[in-house]
């Protein structure tokens, strides 16, 4: 058996951050830390990694990344040649057929067949590499969070008789145990950013640069005053503690329903000597006071929620904005942003049912397809609604409380 | 449709786990190839290559290991870290590989169209 290698390697705080970055002093109040996420010094580029604690584990689940990136672009003219399978064996496919009926026809090609059982089969050993590599150290990794629990510098609020919604306990791109099923989901889902979101290069994630990113892009608002962010569906806490690195000034909370996540989050965050506080609470009922943030946001929360969830988390985050306070949920583009695309092709339309019906996003179709997320922000009572594409499949989309 | 719910211990090892049920994903029950034994084949062939990635990892932290006179030991090569110039050599080579191994996957397998 290999030896463990430490478990959380990431040391004593942050300290000597302030020399490494630049910051501008705009208020007393609001220090704004201007990193770049890809020169990281090599001390906190350590401090940030993300890597399984068997090396072992570590390594094959680099693979199966790797793999997806390698043969992901060599497919071409899959298309055509889905068409022309179908003409082979006599079928005539409706341009207007459903997302699961165009699933049905494309399957009917091998090549396609084979696309998806690829994919899909790299997912599910994804997921078993970084599961059974926590696992192994479950009960070491179990008492550690009970001591971090009681910690700081940050709070951790865990409410375990909360009501979780149906919703949220579905295995979500069929992660085992979902969010609130598996003791470690925390750090499950936190790996799983690094190895399923490894699908470009702008969404990698091996030392948090994407987290670090979306935190410096991070709109504010127009007076500069930023005292109090929230992070909505924060999970592992990966948003929340780069916006402290970016506003070590501020007060930073992340909530999330699953109870698993936001004690990983808070154990990462003592770790690393960072003053975030996070709560197992939900996004549409978050207990906090009328008019407290400056900032709310989240990253890929709507996509993961029912259509009836997200607007009533748009009001929640309208209620505890104060005036001028910005709310910017970074998620896939929805239909009502300029730059929605519909799936359109059979190909593309079988990808999309895939997605939901067998990489199981439940919910996807419903925040995609039917969540205007910019009138829903105007329906809340948002004055300054701005939408369009941000890189990727990702939607821009800022909303401003008059 | 998931039939119910996937019961979860609210402690294991002596230890809270703030878990709570879930409905399990019916994914792993499905056939897209002509039988399952190709699809369980095809997830045989993806995990034998994270495993043949694993052990060439360790033999590449070995042979730097060596060339720094460092004892190739368990733990020295659990405790390795690569620079950044590695880890983009790493997953060049993890790419070269699937695409060496399992390219043919990909293949077309209609008659290229000229002009
Ligand atoms: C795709 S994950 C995103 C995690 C994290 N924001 C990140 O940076 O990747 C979605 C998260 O939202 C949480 N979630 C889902 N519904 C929620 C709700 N109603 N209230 C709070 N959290 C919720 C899930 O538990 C999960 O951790």
């Amino acid at each position: 058996m290999f030896k463990r290698r430490e478990l959380f390697p990431l040391a004593s705080g942050l300290a000597g951050l302030a020399v490494l970055t630049e910051s501008t002093e705009a208020q007393a109040a609001s220090r704004d830390v201007k990193l770049d996420p890809y020169k990281m010094p090599a001390e906190m580029r350590e401090k940030y990694s993300t890597r399984l604690a068997t090396l072992d584990r570590q390594s094959a689940a680099d693979f199966y990344g790797s793999f997806r990136l390698a043969l992901g672009s060599k497919y071409q003219n899959l298309e055509e040649e889905v068409a022309e399978t179908l003409t082979e064996k006599g079928i005539k496919a409706d341009p207007n057929c459903s997302l699961m009926e165009a699933w049905d026809l494309c399957l009917k090609d091998p090549r396609f067949a084979m696309k998806a059982r690829t994919w899909i089969s790299g997912q599910q050993l994804m997921w078993s590499a970084i599961k059974d590599s926590l696992h192994t150290q479950r009960d070491q990794i179990l008492a550690e969070m009970e001591k971090t629990d009681r910690m700081g510098p940050g709070k951790l609020e865990l409410n375990p008789n909360m009501e979780v919604p149906e919703y949220t306990r579905y295995e979500i791109h069929i992660q085992p145990g979902g969010y609130v099923g598996d003791p470690l989901a925390g750090g499950i889902s936190a790996f799983g950013s690094k190895h399923f979101g490894r699908a470009s290069a702008n969404l990698w994630n091996d030392h948090t640069e994407r987290h670090l990113t979306f935190a410096q892009q991070m709109a504010t608002p127009e007076d500069g005053n930023v005292n109090r962010i929230l992070d909505m569906g924060t999970g592992f806490g990966y948003l929340a503690s780069s916006l402290k690195v970016r506003f070590p000034d501020a007060e930073v909370w992340g909530i999330d329903v699953g109870g698993p996540q936001v004690r990983w989050a808070h154990n990462r965050c003592v770790k690393l000597g960072l003053d975030v506080n996070y709560a197992q609470r939900l996004a549409e009922d978050t207990k906090f006071p009328d008019g407290h943030f400056d900032i709310v946001t989240s990253y890929i929360l709507h996509h993961e929620v029912t259509a009836a969830a997200t607007k009533k988390i748009v009001a929640e985050a309208f209620r505890i904005l104060r005036p001028g306070g910005v709310f910017r949920p970074i998620d896939f583009v929805t239909v009502g942003n300029p730059a929605y695309n519909p799936p359109k092709s059979l190909t593309q339309k079988a990808a999309t049912w895939q997605d939901h019906r067998y990489n199981n996003e439940v919910w996807t179709l419903q925040w995609k397809m039917n969540s205007d997320l910019p009138q829903i922000m105007r329906d809340a009572g948002f004055a300054k609604v701005t939408a369009k594409a941000m890189g990727g499949a990702f939607g821009d989309v800022v909303a401003v409380k008059a | 449709m998931p039939a119910g719910k996937t019961k979860v211990d609210p402690v294991v090892d002596n230890h809270a786990t703030y878990a709570t049920d879930y409905f399990k994903a019916d994914t792993d029950q499905q056939v897209w190839l002509d039988s399952p034994h190709i699809d369980n084949l095809v997830t045989v062939a993806l995990a034998l290559g994270g495993e043949v990635w694993a052990t060439r990892q360790r033999q590449i932290i070995a042979e730097k290991l060596a060339e720094k006179k460092i004892a190739a030991t368990t733990a020295n090569i659990e405790a390795y870290r690569p620079s950044p110039e590695e880890e983009k050599v790493w997953e060049a080579q993890r790419q070269e590989m699937a695409l060496r191994v399992y390219g043919t996957l990909t293949r077309s397998l209609k008659p290229l169209k000229t002009g």
